[in-house]
């Protein structure tokens, strides 16, 4: 499944970059403004990626444009 | 249904609020008294009432006080005080109210220096009446016209000496037609989030968005559609040609956005929630980190609601986090439109604005214009219009945006949960 997550102490997120492949994901984009780390957990649950120094982890969810549809 | 000033003020003493102000309702119509004859005093907080009632006395002005009828406060006791003496003395709100014909001691307590500083100000009592709700149907208020689209005419923006110049925003969507001729010369960064896609939009969402933060006027019928004309645009693609992305293509988008020190982020898109869901803890950091780098993200409310059906869908993710700027659609009546989310979940999902988001006129893919609906529209909208309120003020913090995005909203007879602070409003 893929995920998106937030760190707590910005200067850290490598080391939670480094925690989270240690753990088996994929690592897709690690966006150091906002402290955001993207990747893939492979078969392994959300909640398994709640490591030290993760704020928050979700699902990647799809969004989609906000036009209101046609009836 | 006719209700004496006093009579609302006694209702007011059974409650056990301690710092009510008597209440001011409009008339229904002209041929209603608006005066009692009595009139209003406000009194200093400091002054204990026996002082109040002692002065008054030297002025030859009987008061009676609320402590007086304590325990038999039936009904009429205000009748029964004001026919008993010259006037009574609410001691918990500071206020008295005295009888008809007492306007020389009042002007004489008001003016000696020895009791100046206790009695305050002196107004009419009003009757108050019940509101009566408005008979006539809402017409459309506003239609474009030879110079403008409505939704311009509706923010207040064409009289604006500002224009967004020099102002960065940057707009995640579908991308931009990077042709057209309206905004191509606007256009400053741009990069795209999506694999295989360029920033060239296929889907013509993104050309819509970015015409309404920055496109000019038509090129030979000169008819006036966007807000911030001279703002300078920087273009995420983070939806593909179909109008769907991801989380992580917004959040690197969002990231794009900050490196390029955008001011203010445009994004009219997101997810369904269900009621009672929470908003993404993700989000809401990454938009307080964005607060803290001075860019405000403004973004759709959604319009998955149908209240013609009585169907309220809550806001949509992300602008349900309560760091991002929130933004419901309006009618060109000033209505809330039917498909608008409203603001329903207590975590968070506030709507915070309201922008005009039916049949609005920008550009549109392939060198087209064309008239679309949601709230999608009304959040660029909004997105142009704090482009010029920080060219107006350039120093101002994202928060100083958002809070005077908020100050400046025309407010309307509409729930705040649908309309937050109102309608998007240009006072500059």
């Amino acid at each position: 499944m893929k995920f998106i997550a937030v760190v707590t102490d910005k200067d850290k997120i490598d080391q939670v970059v480094k925690s989270l492949e240690a753990l088996g994901c994929t690592i897709e984009k690690v966006l150091r403004l906002t402290g955001v780390i993207t990747g893939d957990a492979g078969p392994r649950k959300i909640e398994e990626l709640n490591l030290p120094g993760i704020l928050s982890v979700e699902p990647d969810r799809k969004i989609s444009i906000r036009k209101k549809r046609p009836n | 249904m006719l209700l004496a000033g006093f009579l609302c003020n006694e209702l007011k003493l059974l409650m056990p609020a301690t710092t009510l102000i008597p209440a001011r309702f409009l008339r229904e119509d002209d041929q209603k008294p608006r005066f009692t004859g009595k009139q209003l005093v406000l009194l200093n907080s400091a002054a204990t009432t026996k002082t109040i009632t002692s002065q008054a006395k030297k002025s030859s002005l009987r008061l009676a006080s609320t402590a007086d009828f304590s325990k038999s406060r039936t009904g009429d006791f205000l009748t029964q005080a004001l026919v008993q003496a010259d006037g009574i003395v609410f001691e918990k709100l500071k206020v008295a109210i005295i009888n008809e014909a007492l306007e020389d001691p009042m002007r004489h307590l008001m003016a000696a220096s020895s009791t100046a500083r206790n009695f305050l100000r002196t107004e009419a009592e009003r009757f108050v009446y019940a509101l009566a709700g408005s008979k006539k149907k809402k017409s459309t208020l506003f239609t474009d016209n030879s110079s403008a689209t409505w939704a311009l005419q509706a923010i207040n923006v064409l009289k604006s000496k500002y224009s967004g110049k020099g102002i960065r925003v940057a707009v995640l969507d579908t991308g931009i037609d990077t042709g057209h001729p309206d905004l191509k010369s606007r256009i400053r960064g741009k990069k795209t989030f999506v694999s295989g896609q360029q920033v060239m939009d296929r889907n013509g969402h993104g050309t819509h968005c970015s015409g309404l933060v920055a496109g000019l006027h038509h090129p030979t019928r000169k008819f006036r559609y966007g807000v911030a004309p001279d703002a300078q645009l920087y273009i995420g693609k983070v939806l593909s040609n179909d109008g769907v992305g991801t989380d992580s293509s917004i959040l690197a988008g969002i990231e794009w956005a900050l490196e390029q020190k955008c001011r203010i982020i445009s994004m009219s898109l997101g997810g369904a929630v269900e009621p009672g869901e929470k908003y993404s803890s993700v989000y809401e950091s990454v938009a307080r980190e964005a607060l803290k780098q001075n860019c405000l993200i403004i973004a759709a409310a959604g319009n998955e609601s149908e209240r013609s059906r009585n169907i309220i869908a809550p806001v949509g993710h992300p602008a349900n986090c309560p760091s991002i700027f929130a933004v419901g659609s309006l009618s060109a009546s000033l209505s809330i439109s039917d498909f608008s989310c409203g603001g329903l979940n207590s975590d968070g999902g506030q709507v915070d604005i309201a922008g005009p988001g039916e049949n609005i006129w920008s550009t549109w893919k392939n060198n087209g214009y064309r008239r679309e609906s949601g709230t999608s529209m009304a959040t660029p909208i909004v997105a142009g219009l704090a482009a010029l309120i920080q060219q107006a003020d350039p120093d101002a913090s994202a928060a100083a945006l958002w809070m005077r995005l908020s100050q400046d909203a025309k407010r309307l007879p509409l729930p705040a949960s649908d309309c937050g602070a109102g309608l998007a409003y240009s006072r500059h």
